[in-house]
């Protein structure tokens, strides 16, 4: 399984906070990740040091095996971002945002752009600043995307658009998603939004990777328990969250099955996030793979 | 502008109104330099007079104004925007990004500089001679003025990268020139090349020991064994005076000699602008 992006002990200090802290990380290609954590997690500064916009204290990441501050070239030749609050100049034309596209990647798809604008029905001589919001933000994923990226990653891609705006623009990403076969590492708070589109989940909390995994395993693993409280003892696996009542309790824990005499239910993504997120001292991590003797 | 490409397109589109701007105001600042050139040798009156004087001023705040309003927000605008994660996660690496911005703000500012310089430059020549042309004007000579618009572009372009913030860069440029202008025009200017030092006899000899055109005449009486006169000494035909000044031909080549100073500034000033540009953000 070829690996798109991956960082051993990545470490970005800003002063005395540690942003992201001896993180280990390994992204498959062909997923959609969704990188999920509280603010602070460290998630726009992973980003950041994937794409080369911030180097690392430790710990270099490499993506598609090259360094991006030592390669940038290399590296943004290959990878599409979108930055958090999704910048744009916002005196171009959308003609001139595409044409910043061109002027500054070598493999620039004009043909494709212009194409989704039409689609979008988003004029190429309007102001980007005379755009709506969902416009604008359409605009920037198709600057992203004109260069036919491998990786593309998006910090916060639909925070501040309307419902409507952010369901056209996550269509919008999952038809590329489907024709371009990338891998996209998509950063959000809105999980609603990822259970549709990620197939693979991060959480970090306080800089550490705290759950890191495909998205069905995961699922499949994680299950509510509902069952009188005295037998708690005799559930087994790593209990992710726990609420307890005087009789009754309700649990979600990673397990492979459930005891006997306990009701099982399928947890969701949203269900699970939330609950890693509660709890941030229980990681799910992949263990290291057996070396072969 | 179709024939610019890569990076020096966007720093380009990005600087067109700041440049086009910038271009008309010098364009039209020489224009009326050569008009009131024209005037003062057509019909020199006083109403030409108080133009030429109003001129001055605001020929010496003129690099001020490059520095502050193309230099400061040429990089700064995009930190503060954030468009500099845009530009920089592009297919270009940053350096190309800084070094197509900072050409583009150096080759404007030099082409402004020059129009504006040959301009003043001609207006002075015009100059009757109520106006001290040479040593009071020398900020506005064609040489010194060029410099230091360079200088001040560079100046705020490297405040720019630095502070990345354009308003905090704006206010730094102007506090950071100024002083420089002041420091060096007081302290520096006079000694660009050595002072010629002469003791005279008042009533001998001829009386234009000072040559015409002379700056920064400095004269001390002294005493019969050379030493300074104290102040209310008692002044005869025959006191001898020591006179200190810079002859006129040493004008051009301090033009010359300041003017370089204010390139390699500029020069050096360029390079940090790139080395606080690229810097993690």
């Amino acid at each position: 399984m070829a690996i798109v992006l991956e960082a051993s002990g990545l470490t970005k200090r800003y002063g005395s906070t540690w942003a992201v802290r001896d993180l280990c990380i390994s992204i498959p290609a062909g997923r959609v990740v969704a990188l999920v954590g509280p603010n602070g997690a460290g998630k726009t500064t992973l980003l950041h040091l994937a794409v080369g916009l911030l180097t690392p204290d430790a710990g270099d990441p490499l993506v598609f095996g090259w360094s991006p501050r030592h390669n940038p070239t290399l590296v943004l030749a290959r990878v599409g971002f979108l930055a958090q609050d999704r910048p744009l100049y916002k005196g171009f034309t959308v003609a001139e945002t595409l044409r910043m596209g061109r002027e500054s990647n070598p493999k620039w798809d004009q043909a494709l752009a212009e194409a989704r604008m039409g689609r979008l029905e988003i004029p190429l001589n309007r102001r980007v600043g005379k755009l709506s919001g969902g416009q604008q933000a359409q605009v920037a994923l198709a600057l992203a995307l004109g260069k036919h990226p491998e990786l593309l990653l998006l910090d916060e891609p639909v925070a501040n658009l309307d419902p409507l705006a952010r369901r056209h623009f996550l269509a919008e990403l999952m038809e590329s998603v489907a024709t371009e076969g990338l891998t996209v590492v998509l950063s959000s708070h809105l999980v609603a939004d990822l259970e549709r589109l990620a197939d693979h989940l991060v959480i970090l909390a306080g800089g550490r990777l705290q759950v890191a995994g495909d998205l069905e395993p995961l699922l499949e693993d994680h299950r509510w328990l509902v069952g009188p409280t005295e037998e708690i003892g005799r559930v087994g696996g790593t209990v992710v969250q726990a609420g307890t009542g005087e009789r009754q309790c309700r649990m979600l824990v990673r397990t492979p099955a459930a005891p006997r005499g306990w009701t099982a239910e399928p947890a969701t993504l949203e269900d699970l996030v939330l609950a890693y997120l509660g709890n941030p001292d229980v990681c799910a991590l992949p263990q290291p793979e057996a070396v072969p003797a | 502008m179709t024939a610019l490409s890569g990076a020096t397109w966007l720093a380009w589109r990005n600087n067109r109104q700041t440049a086009v701007i910038g271009g008309l105001l010098a364009a039209a600042a020489a224009a009326a330099l050569v008009v009131v050139a024209i005037l003062e040798t057509a019909q020199s009156t006083g109403l030409v007079h108080t133009l030429s004087t109003a001129f001055q001023p605001l020929l010496i705040g003129v690099p001020a104004v490059a520095g502050v309003f193309m230099g400061a927000p040429l990089l700064s605008v995009d930190f503060e925007r954030g468009t500099h994660r845009l530009a920089w996660t592009q297919g270009m690496t940053r350096r190309k990004w800084a070094a197509a911005n900072l050409s583009l703000l150096m080759a404007l500012s030099a082409l402004a500089a020059a129009v504006m310089s040959i301009g003043a430059q001609i207006w002075i020549a015009h100059l009757p001679n109520i106006f001290d042309s040479t040593w009071g004007m020398f900020d506005l000579q064609a040489p010194v003025l060029f410099s230091y618009v360079l200088f001040a572009a560079a100046l705020g372009a490297a405040t720019g990268a630095a502070l990345r913030r354009t308003v905090p860069a704006m206010a730094a440029t102007l506090g950071i020139f100024i002083a420089v202008r002041v420091a060096f025009v007081e302290l520096a200017r006079p000694h660009l090349l050595p002072m010629i030092t002469r003791v005279v006899v008042r009533g001998t000899g001829n009386n234009s020991v000072v040559p015409q055109g002379a700056g920064y005449l400095d004269a001390t009486f002294l005493d019969s064994r050379l030493n300074p006169l104290p102040q209310g000494s008692l002044i005869g035909a025959n006191t001898p005076i020591r006179l200190v000044y810079q002859p006129p031909s040493h004008f051009w080549p301090m033009q010359g000699i300041e003017a370089g100073i204010f390139v390699v500034l500029a020069l050096v000033l360029v390079a940090a602008a790139l080395r606080f540009a690229i810097r993690d953000a």
